[in-house]
């Protein structure tokens, strides 16, 4: 929204990808090596795993499958490098296109291995997102453009998903949600810490249980303190004719 | 539309925190005062759900911005060319919906304005009262920033926690204050210098000053006849200031 970028082509995608998630089609970004994506795919959903894979090799975009494409081994994950890579370009995404992102966290002990777990994830992957592996054991899941409200339902799906496809004794699962809004400026590392102080927290409650990151939005950060208040009004003043230019 | 080739426009936010101090009045007359300076304005009525800039220039708008919203209609078949240099795009009254765009309508009508912007030289936008999403948006997407206020406590405050929403939220930094209604030019320079220390003292920015308006009858005669009051009374001391400040506006 930076005049800065008067073609705001990033935005552009987004809006797009946005529309295109009520379709029944699948959105591949096409991302270089800059912060806004060259392109984006819109491809039929009934159109089988292979020729995709083959129509992007074609592309010659090799890294550019993302979540949606993800699941077929551990592998395939992106690392924790480019974990906080994928962070700094999509913080900054929100600086530009207003639009909040989320980041979840979850951790699945005693189930199916981190391949498995992607596997498994992939019904509840939506356009646009970014799985990853995180500290071996756990999954992060980039959510472009999901407010707090949002992640929170798409954890609770995740989350239902996870325990129908983990269901057994030992199983434990823990969900962390942070969320970056627009008018915040969180550097990656921080919105990382805050999403790990949130699993942390779930995994100390127990039960499954999801937590999402109060202090990304610090309510009253904004509010007018008392002693500002008490400056402003430092000198009566004469009331103004409310007849001035009042329209 | 005269101008059709491609500018750089200089996009400015007029908001107030507090309403009723003069901002629709303010930008009516500023973007009169600059399209007779030569310069091509383009006013949009920020107040996407109870509109009143048609109301204060005698409009009766057909199309207004939120057809474009709501049925993908062209921005620019909206646009309502009040002289050669001055065009108003017009929103709509008593539509709550308008007052609350989702993200994505924000984006949408990003874009839809980004198209029809760079035929003019300055864009202001007059933007609603309060700290809603709409004025917060309008407010990070313009250049520069122009708060309008009374010398009211209550106009003051708003004022202020407006400034400090945008500047704790959206880092903006740069705030032109106009104090409006003012007794005595003394006034509003007393109440520029307290709002200058309160915003140094708290939020370590120096806002720039943009000028003080007299209390004026000529102002609400005009608005009564629905129009301009640089056109109504164009000797009087509220014109003779607003056309001071469309200077200053255009050395920004």
């Amino acid at each position: 929204m930076s005049r800065k970028t008067p073609s705001d082509t990033a935005l552009l995608y987004r809006s797009l990808e946005e529309q295109a998630s009520r379709h029944p089609v699948r959105t591949i970004r096409l991302t270089g090596k800059g912060a806004a994506p060259l392109g984006l795919l819109l491809i039929d959903d009934t159109v089988p795993e292979p020729e995709v894979a083959s129509l992007l090799a074609g592309l010659r975009f090799p890294d550019q499958p993302r979540a949606t494409l993800l699941g077929d081994g551990a592998e395939t994950l992106p690392d924790l490098g480019r974990l906080r890579r994928q962070l700094a370009m999509e913080l900054a995404q929100v600086r530009q296109t207003r639009l909040p992102c989320a980041l979840l966290l979850i951790t699945l002990s005693g189930g199916a291995g981190l391949a498995g777990q992607a596997a498994a994830l992939a019904p509840c992957l939506h356009p646009g997102d970014l799985l990853s592996g995180f500290q071996k054991t756990g999954l992060a899941l980039i959510m472009p453009g999901a407010s707090v409200g949002k992640a929170r339902k798409r954890a609770e799906e995740i989350r239902t998903l996870l325990r129908t496809t983990a269901s057994g004794k030992g199983t434990s699962l823990a969900l962390g949600i942070a969320v970056c809004h627009a008018y915040e400026t969180i550097p990656p590392d921080h919105f990382l810490a805050l999403a790990e102080a949130e699993l942390a927290r779930a995994v100390k409650m127990g039960n499954d249980a999801i937590c999402q990151s109060a202090a990304a939005r610090s309510e009253d950060s904004c509010q007018v303190t008392v002693e500002e208040r008490a400056q402003l009004w430092m000198q009566p003043r004469k009331s103004s004719r409310a007849a001035g230019m009042a329209a | 539309m005269t101008a059709k080739t491609k500018r750089s426009p200089k996009i400015i936010c007029i908001s107030s925190g507090k309403g009723g101090v003069g901002k629709t009045s303010f930008s009516v007359n500023v973007a009169e005062a600059l399209s007779q300076k030569g310069k091509s304005v383009l006013l949009i009525d920020g107040d996407l759900g109870l509109a009143n800039v048609d109301v204060v220039l005698g409009l009766n708008v057909r199309h207004t911005i939120r057809e474009t919203i709501e049925e993908g209609r062209e921005l620019a078949s909206s646009l309502v060319e009040i002289n050669p240099g001055f065009h108003v795009l017009p929103a709509s009254s008593g539509v709550p919906e308008m007052a609350n765009l989702s993200y994505e309508e924000q984006a949408f009508l990003t874009s839809s304005l980004e198209e029809i912007i760079d035929r003019f030289d300055y864009v202001l936008i007059d933007t609603a009262a309060g700290i809603g999403d709409s004025v917060l948006w309008f407010n990070t997407w313009s250049q520069e920033n122009i708060v309008i206020l009374t010398p009211d406590p209550t106009s003051l405050t708003d004022a202020y926690a407006l400034i400090k929403v945008l500047h704790s939220r959206h880092d903006r930094k740069r705030f032109h204050l106009l104090i409006n209604s003012v007794q005595s030019k003394k006034e509003g320079q007393d109440v520029f210098a307290n709002m200058r220390m309160v915003l140094e003292r708290f939020l370590k920015i120096t806002p720039l000053a943009l000028g003080t308006m007299p209390h004026d009858k000529s102002v609400s005669m005009a608005i009564r006849q629905q129009k301009p009051f640089l056109l109504g009374a164009p000797d009087s001391k509220a014109s003779l200031e607003i056309v001071a400040v469309a200077e200053r506006i255009i050395n920004l």
